[in-house]
Formats: structure tokens, sequence, C-alpha cells
């Protein structure tokens, strides 16, 4: 019996040294993620890295480089060939419809079965955002991903001071009265100060975009008339012009500042009382984490839901990866692995950021300076803690996130969800189209032009470059889409 | 009264050359005209220093001014306290790098610049017209951004290294002309014949006898490649990763900084990485007064080279 | 060559016989200019082919490399790139050419006039130190970017808080508005006073150099014989500028449908308002690929393409009615 006993242990032994070596000996796969960056490499990003890779070559059997672009990097890289395995992508970087047209990202559809984690991490309707022709080409980001354009407020002057109510669905011609308070306390000052860009996402829920460079989209206004499928371009929306005269009433009574069309940036801090941002309810302690003030929201456009709307940050596999299988588990890792989102979000814990009782986390000095990713590049913001709010009046809500989510339900959806237009063969009437933009963009948005002279003088000479050609392109293909 | 020349090689001496100098009046005109100018120019770099000086605050209430409603050293403090992982301040580092690359560039384009021009310049030389186009037409027809990326980064693996900043620049056609042109008229012909009478090689005539009498042409291309080393920072945004801190030269991390400014001002999400004011407006010009006034110190240099040059003493006698 | 020599002697004296034969001294100078051709080789000629982007209509091949994107997956497309860049109505192709040619011109002359003679006027300063001290200030504005230059502007002509505007209400008089289309008039003067503001220090010193490099003693000669300070300019200093002088002018033409960039787009914060003063070749391109996450690189290619081309073209033009005039002073 004893011998008996000592062979089976000796067997067991044997089986699993052997058991040890052959998972040892299995290297763990490499692959290269593009990832994007305003400037550069965050400092600390490489001890980091190899955080990230110690548990990826545990948990999955991969480890992952982070190469971290910008826009023309990203540009020239892909353009030459280089390879990687996964990339971010949207409609600003690395353009997501241009890839999936040149053939660079893989098809996921049967994929995604083998990552059921991650396929149910992303909300059902956004993949419908994702498609193009049919086919899905990237894994959308849970941020914000249906337009929602709020007001942000001052507290302090708007609910302590002047005695308004807080209402959190003021409408954007409601915004009047608290600019008159403004201006009639600071008659040389103005309450709505912006830089060339206009008023942030102030279009998004007017026009339905197809392509938001060349303004052409559906109205969304239109829905559920029979007009709904009618591509125009923005300049013949009523919904947009009636925007831009309201914008430039504001401009000549003195609300905005009157070099705006001139004014490179305008930094949210410096911005004055009211302001205005793409977001979703909870963001206000991200923006008051900017202005460096307690600030309140209040939604005026919203939530509307579309292509391109869903397609602001996405993760996509490329064609030619070698390892896709090994790829789309990362991506899986990243999106739904708590510890992964956050050590690749904030850094390492104690040394980069400190965690709170309530869940939240809060970054140290070096945190702040060292580990700047832009985090939405790199994946769900639904997964992993939130950052805490520096003002005790704007505190975080640790579920803002799903109820962001379960508010998407109400929104209203594209008639074109899921449409992507081809332009290469319209290609010079774009760009033609897109330098009579830029010439005018600055002063209309701004309210500095008048919009009843301008829009005119813009729109016939698009149609000189050839609007009507490209309308009609986008309508045919539009057609098509629909009838299947 | 005119002044002693600072360079001990005048042939003709003081004394001819106060002789043959403008009249007085005429003196005084052309001293205001170039005090104003001098003014004019250094006005804006004067405002710029004032501004990196000045406290975001004030800037953004009253707007850039001469005199700034508060001083602070804030931007400064900022891009101070930038290290790499090894604790160094990011801008030494770049500081040093640049250095290195301008140093060594603008040797190697000298190298590169004067031979060309010099072999352009001899009349004799069989194959002077193939080389005036061979270097004509990179003047006019460029390759354009894709190849020329390609052929440095998958043929001459250039990407990550110095040679990568230093290479591209070294050498350029319209420095080579004014080399040549300078050789052509300010050389003379019985220099090089009596070098070759002494059985000197053309290298040795190049290098002995040419060299040193080109000293104002060799300044002036050398104050070009240098500032054009100094300023660039485009090769080292397509040619080092961003994740190779170190090799980043002065005006790459400076862009940098400018770029997240830009990027931080606009775009909200980022935001929430950064719990630091960022002296924005301030910071730029104090970015360009660290990339500025080392460089402008190192102009007096060159400049002896042509406002008191060396004349050409050596043909007489 | 050896060929060649043989068949001339072999004509027994029918051509003028010219010394053909390769010599010693050729070689040397073949030798000492090779680290040159090399660099040219390689930094040069080798990415030319990438002129082809210009008539093909580029798409990269996933997982394959540039080259053969380029040339397997690339089709030939003429002359349709070129089309973009008069996609526009006739007033603002017209506008941006005559633009870019307008200015230029203005520019060439003055960029050699006004330095030309800033150079002769400080070389006769009779204090040294002063000629030193303002030709550094004047080489200062060289050192500020546009986009510097820019702000600085900005701050000047800011409808609130500039300081031409404070100073205008200060003597009562209406502000400015400077970057809409009332001040139009005023931005061609504004352009060309920035652009030779910032250049005319660093241009001196070209010629700066190649005056320091006339004998003195032609001028002791000139003066001993009872010329004045203006004779001996003119029929010294000016001579021996000559050649240099018309070359900067030959290279500058070349460049003619080139243009400062950084000066039309940053100074005027690219304001839709004043676009037909500042609208140049190079402002159309970029601001048809701005913020185009999907460059075309054939546009950009076809553009460049054309610029070369018809800056070779004048360049050439140029070169052969310099060459009728003076021969040794032409570019080629």
């Amino acid at each position: 019996m004893k011998k008996f006993l000592s062979l089976f242990l000796a067997l067991l032994m044997v089986l699993s040294v052997c058991s040890f070596a052959t998972a040892e000996s299995k290297e763990p796969v490499h692959l290269v993620w593009f990832m994007y960056t305003a400037s550069e490499t965050p400092i600390d990003w490489p001890e980091v890295e190899a955080l990230l890779n110690e548990y990826s070559a545990e948990k999955i059997g991969v480890t992952c480089e982070y190469k971290y672009m910008d826009e023309t990097q990203i540009a020239l890289a892909t353009q030459t060939g280089e390879y990687f395995d996964i990339a971010f992508t949207c409609d600003w970087w690395n353009d997501y419809a241009t890839n999936v047209a040149a053939g660079m990202f893989l098809q996921l559809d049967d994929q995604l079965d083998k990552v059921p984690a991650l396929k149910d991490s992303v909300l059902p309707l956004a993949w419908e955002g994702a498609k193009v022709n049919g086919g899905i080409y990237a894994i959308p980001h849970m941020k914000d991903i249906g337009y929602e354009v709020f007001w942000i407020l001052n507290t302090d002057y708007f609910l302590n001071q002047k005695g308004f109510e807080k209402d959190q669905y003021i409408s954007f011609e409601g915004i009047e009265p608290y600019f008159e308070a403004y201006k009639k306390d600071n008659p040389d000052d103005y309450p709505f100060k912006m830089s060339w860009g206009g008023i942030t996402s102030w279009q998004n829920c007017l026009v339905d975009w197809l392509n938001m460079d060349y303004l052409v989209g559906l109205e969304w206004e239109a829905q559920g008339t029979e007009n709904e499928h009618v591509v125009k371009s923005a300049l013949e929306i009523d919904a947009w012009k009636n925007r831009l005269r309201k914008i430039h009433e504001w401009y000549q009574k003195g609300y905005i500042n009157p070099d705006a069309a001139v004014t490179e940036s305008m930094p949210r801090a410096q911005a004055g009382v009211v302001q205005s941002g793409q977001g979703w309810f909870g963001a206000e302690t991200v923006w008051a984490n900017v202005i460096k003030q307690p600030i309140y929201i209040s939604r005026y456009d919203g939530a509307y839901l579309s292509t391109s709307s869903i397609r602001g940050s996405m993760t996509a596999i490329s064609s030619f990866s070698k390892y896709p299988e090994e790829a789309l588990k990362l991506v899986e890792l990243m999106n739904t692995d708590p510890w992964y989102r956050e050590t690749a979000r904030y850094g390492i814990e104690g040394k980069h950021y400190t965690r709170n009782d309530d869940g939240t986390v809060t970054r140290t000095e070096l945190g702040s300076s060292n580990m700047g990713v832009q985090a939405y590049a790199q994946g769900h913001y639904t997964v992993g803690a939130l950052e805490a709010s520096p003002f005790p009046e704007v505190p975080t809500d640790i579920h803002q996130w799903e109820k962001t989510m379960a508010g998407y339900a109400d929104a209203t959806l594209s008639a074109a969800m899921g449409f992507t237009p081809d332009l290469a063969p319209v290609e010079t009437e774009c760009l033609a189209i897109k330098s009579i933009i830029e010439e005018y963009r600055r002063e209309l948005y701004t309210g500095t032009s008048d919009p009843d002279v301008v829009i005119p003088e813009m729109l016939a000479r698009m149609n000189e470059a050839g609007l009507e050609k490209v309308k009609a392109e986008i309508q045919a293909q539009l057609d098509a889409f629909l009838a299947k | 009264m005119s002044q002693q020349s600072d360079s001990t090689l005048t042939v003709s001496g003081s004394g001819m050359k106060r002789f043959n100098s403008i009249r007085q009046s005429t003196n005084i005109v052309y001293s205001i005209l170039f005090i104003l100018l001098a003014f004019l120019c250094v006005v804006p770099v004067v405002f710029v220093i004032i501004i990196s000086f000045s406290s975001e605050a004030s800037i953004g209430k009253v707007g850039y001014s001469f005199i700034p409603a508060e001083w602070s050293t804030d931007a400064y403090q900022y891009v101070w306290h930038l290290r790499n992982t090894h604790g160094i301040p990011t801008v030494v580092m770049a500081f040093l790098t640049s250095i290195g690359i301008t140093v060594v560039g603008t040797l190697l384009g000298l190298t590169l610049i004067s031979t060309m021009g010099y072999v352009l310049s001899r009349p004799n030389f069989k194959l002077k017209k193939f080389y005036t186009f061979l270097i004509f037409i990179p003047m006019i027809f460029h390759g354009g951004l894709l190849s020329t990326y390609v052929v440095n980064t998958q043929l001459l693996n250039l990407k990550n290294t110095y040679w990568a900043l230093i290479l591209p620049l070294c050498c350029s056609s319209f420095y080579v002309i004014i080399m040549r042109t300078f050789f052509q008229t300010t050389v003379p012909d019985e220099i090089i014949e009596s070098g070759k009478i002494d059985g000197a090689s053309q290298l040795r005539i190049f290098v002995q006898l040419v060299l040193p009498i080109s000293l104002p042409a060799l300044a002036t291309i050398a104050l070009f490649l240098t500032f054009a080393y100094w300023n660039d920072w485009y090769q080292a945004s397509l040619y080092i990763e961003s994740n190779q801190h170190d090799l980043f030269p002065l005006q790459y991390v400076l862009v940098n900084i400018e770029k997240n400014i830009q990027y931080l001002a606009n775009n909200d999400m980022a935001m929430s990485a950064n719990n630091n004011a960022l002296p924005s407006e301030t910071m730029r010009m104090a970015i360009v007064v660290i990339s500025v006034v080392p460089i402008m110190f190192s102009y007096p240099f060159f400049q002896k080279y042509f406002i008191s040059g060396l004349t050409i003493g050596a043909v007489k006698g | 060559m050896a060929a060649k020599n043989q068949k001339n002697a072999q004509d027994g004296g029918k051509v003028i016989r010219k010394k053909r034969r390769f010599t010693q001294d050729d070689f040397q100078l073949f030798l000492l200019s090779l680290p040159t051709t090399i660099w040219y080789i390689l930094f040069c000629y080798l990415p030319m082919f990438g002129l082809i982007i210009a008539f093909k209509k580029y798409k990269v091949a996933p997982g394959k490399g540039f080259l053969w994107s380029l040339f397997n997956n690339s089709a030939w497309c003429g002359l349709d790139n070129f089309r973009f860049l008069f996609a526009n109505n006739r007033e603002t192709t017209i506008n941006m050419f005559r633009n870019t040619i307008g200015y230029n011109v203005i520019f060439i002359i003055l960029g050699i006039v006004l330095p030309v003679t800033l150079a002769i006027m400080i070389n006769h300063l009779r204090s040294e130190k002063l000629a030193k001290v303002t030709q550094t200030a004047m080489f200062l504005p060289h050192f500020l970017s546009w986009v510097v230059v820019g702000y600085f502007v900005f701050a000047f002509l800011s409808t609130d808080n500039g300081l031409v505007n404070r100073v205008i209400l200060s003597l009562n008089g209406t502000p400015v508005k400077w970057y809409q289309g009332e001040a139009i008039g005023y931005w061609p003067w504004f352009l060309v006073f920035l652009h030779m503001w910032k250049t005319v220090g660093y241009s001196m010193v070209v010629y700066l150099a190649s005056i320091k490099g006339i004998d003195e003693s032609l001028y002791e000669a000139a003066m001993i014989d009872g010329a004045s300070k203006w004779q001996q300019t003119r029929y010294i200093t000016l001579p021996m500028l000559k050649t240099i002088m018309i070359i900067m002018f030959i290279m500058a033409v070349g460049k003619i449908f080139n243009s400062d960039f950084g000066l039309f787009y940053r100074t005027t914060r690219n304001s839709g308002s004043l676009i037909s003063v500042y609208l140049t070749l190079d402002v159309y391109v970029f601001n048809s690929m701005f913020n185009n996450p999907r460059p075309v690189y054939g546009y950009i290619s076809a553009a460049g393409f054309l610029q070369s081309v018809l800056g070779c073209l004048t360049m050439i033009v140029a070169n052969a009615i310099v060459r009728k005039v003076d021969r040794e002073s032409a570019l080629f």
C-alpha cells in the first residue's frame, strides 16, 4: 500500500511539474496597440505598462506594447503599412470609415461570441452605430455615446447671488435671462465667452450628421415625416439657421466676446459664468475639475443617438493582425477587468492615485503630471472606479454611468443608424466645400457675421462647387442602405 | 569718431579707414535710422519676455500689456518641474540634446556644403554641368512626406536615432549655391593657381588656401544651419516615437507643451487627468523665451565674421 | 569620357580639339564632392519617386508596405488630383493665384533691395559697436515663429483689449474691428510690413558677408582717385554684389508659387472675412486638409508638384534672361 501511495504521489508530482513546465514554455503573445495622445507618451507609462503586462500575461497569455501617437504620426504609420494589432479609432483620429473602406480593420461579427463579456459590456444599440455596410469593425467605448448638450452654470453666481432656481432642463433660448442678469451687473464683461469653435456641440441635435466636416446630414426634426430620409446640407435646415440667428442676436447684444472668431482657445477656467458642453448627467464633476469652481449643469439638447455620436471613440483590430483572437481577448480585458482598466487609466495605486472610501479615486500630484492619458481613448468609462470631485458641492455620482446608459433607452435614434456614406467618388467636391466652410465657419458660429447674409452666400458657392452632386451621391447610397 | 576694428588682421590701418568714411552728418542720419529699426525689432521680443513673467490672472483680465498688473514666475516654474523618469528636468535634457545635434549638424553641414560649393565654383571641372543639375533639381522637386518618411525609416533605419534629426537637414541646395557664388566672386584665381604651381592637391588648396579667406561665407552658412537645427521640431515629430523622451530636442519638448496646453484648453475629458492650473498664456511666452534666449547669445560669435570680418590680406605682397 | 576623346582624335582635326580628358584635378574634385553627392542621392533622389503620388490615387493595402501599396494598389489617375485646386469658383481661384504671385513679386523685389541697401549703410556706420548691436537687434524677429508673431499682432489689433484700439479710444476715436471686413484694406500693407520686418535682418547677413569679402584696397584706390562714397558704392560695392543679388533673385523666383504659410495664416488668425487678401495656394491647400483625418496625399502631392513645375519654369526663364545679359551671374 505504501509503495502504491508513494508511486502515486511521485506520478502526481511528475505530472504537475510537466504541466507547469509546459505552461511556462508557452510564451505570452506580444501585441502592438496604437493609442492616442495629444503630444507624447505619459512619462511614467513604461512602468505602468510593465505592470499591466505582468497581469495580462498571467491572465490571458498576452503582453502589449502601447504606442502613443498624434494625428500626424498615426496617419504616417497606417498609410505606410506599419504593423499593429489593435488601434484606437474614431471619426477625428485614424478615421474609422476610411480605414474600413481600405480593409484595415477586422470584421468582428463572428468573433464577438468568443468574448462574451466584451460583447455584453457594450449597449446593444451601440453596435448599430459601429456598423459599416452591415458589419461591425470596431468596439464602441461606453462613454457619452449620445448627443446631450448642457449649459454649465456658475453655482455661486446664479444660485447663491442671483437667486435663480436650479433648473435641470433650461432650453437653448431659455438661457437669456441668465445672460441679462450678468450683463446688467457687468456691462463691460461677457457672460458667454468662446473661442473660434463657437458653442461646443451646439449643432449636433439639429442635424443628424452623415458627415460633419462637410455639413451634410438628415434633419432631426423631420423624423416621423416623409422627409426623414432626405439628405440635406445643414444650411438648408431651418432649425440650424434659426439657432445661428439667435447666436448672432446674442453677439449683437454683447453677450459674446467680440473677438471670438479670432480667439484660438478659451480655456474653461477663464470662460466665464455660462458655458456649454457635450456630456452626460454626472459630467459636472469633470467640468468642476476643469473650471475650478462649483458649477451645476442643465441639459438643453438631447439625448440623441446616431452613427456619428457613437463613433466618438472605438477600438479596432487590424485585419492583418497575426493574433486576432488574443488581441480581442486583450480588448476584453481592458474593457471588463476593473484592475486593468484602473491601472491603465490612473496608474499605480499609491503612487499615482489613492483610493477613497466611497469607491472613487483621487490622483496624486505625480499622477496628474506623469500619467496624463486620454482615458476615453483606452476603453469604457463604465468599468473601474471614477475620479472624486474636488468640490463637495459637486459630488461624484458613482452610479452616473448606469443612469446614463439607462437614459439612452429614451433617446431619439437616428433615422440612418448604421449608415456610413462613402465619399470617395465626390472627394474633390467635398474638399472644395470644406474650404468654403472654413472661410465662414468661425465668424458664423460665434455670431460675428449675420447668418441671413452669409448663409445664402455660402450656399451659392457650395452649389457651384458641387453640393448637389455630393447630396445626390449620399442620397443614392442611403436609399440603397435602407432598402436592405 | 570711428572706432578700431576688432579684427587684428586689417591690412589697411585704421587711419585710411577713418579718412575714407562717410560724413558725420550722414553718419548721424544712418545711426538714427538703425536705432529705430533695432527698436522696432527688439520691442516684440521684450514684450514676449515681459508677458512670460506676468501672472496668468492678470493676462486673463487685462490681456497682454507692457506693464503687467502682476509679476510671477509661474510659467517657468511649471516648465522646470517637468521631469523625466530619472528626475532630471525635461528641458535640461532637451537642451543638451539640442546643443549636441546643432553642433554636429552644423559642422557636418558646413563640410558637405562648402565642399560642393567649391567644386561647383571651379570653372574647368568636367562634371560641373552635371553637378549643377544634380543640386538644382531637389531644390524644386520634392518626393513628398510619405516617400521621404518611408526611405528614412524603412530603408535607412533612422527612426528613433539622433541621425534622423541631423542628416535630413544638414545640406541644402540653396546654401550650396550661395557658397558657390561666394567662392566664385571672392576667391581670386591667383590663389588657386599658386597652389597648383606649388603642387598641392585640390583638397589641400581647398582646406589651406580657400577656406581661411572665406570665413564670412562659412560663418553665414554656419549661422543659418545653427538656427535651422535649433528651431527644428518637425523632424522629431516624425522620426522620434513619443515614448523616447530622452531623444527629444528642445523645440520639440516646447512644442509638445504647447500642444498639451491647446488640447487641455479645448477638450474637457482630458482635464480629469491633470488637476494643476496651467498658466497657459504666459507659458506660451515662457516657451519662446526658453528657446530663443540661449541661441541669441550665440549670435555675436557668428557676427564678428561679417561685421568686423577678416579681410583678404593674404593676397598682397 | 574616354570614348569621346577617341572619337575626337579620330575625327582628325575636324573638331576643334578641346582638352576633354578627365584630369587629375577633376578626379580630386570628384572625390571632394563625393560625400555631398551621396547625401543628395540618399535624401533627395531616393524619395523622389514619391512624385508619382500626384498622379495616382494612393490606397494603402492592409498588411503590405508602402511600396507595395503604391505600385500595386494605387491606380493612375492622370491629372485628376490637380482638379481640386481649381474646384472653387473662378473668382476664388484667380484670387488665389493673384495673391500668391502678387505678394511674392513684392517680397522678392523688396527682399533684395532693402537688405542690400541696409547692408551697405550699416557697413558705413562709423561706430562698429552700434553696427553690431543694431544688426543683432534686427536679426531677432527671425527667432520668433509666426505663431508668436500672431499673438503679438493680436495684442495690438484685438478689438477689445488691443493696444491700437486703446490708443484710438484715448484719442476719442472709434475703435476699428481689425480682424473683420471693415479693415480689409489695411491688411496687404500689414502683411508686407510683417514679412519684411521678419526677414530683413536675416537676409542682410548674406549681403554683409559678401561686402566683407570685397578687398579694402579697392576702396582706398578709388578714394585716392577722388571718388565720393556714393561713387565708390556704385562702382565697387554694387558690381561686386551683383552676382549674389542675381542668384538670390533667381532662386526666389523659383519659389514664386509657394508662400510663407505662417505669415498668411497665423497673423490674420485665419479670419474668414479677410480671406480674399491672404488666400494663397498654400493657405487653400491647408484649409482643405485642415483637421481632415483622411489626408488625401494625392492632392497634397499634386499641389506641391504644380508649385514645383511652375516655379521651375519661371526660374528657367529668369535664368535665360540673365544669361543673355550677364552670363557670369546666371545660376546655370
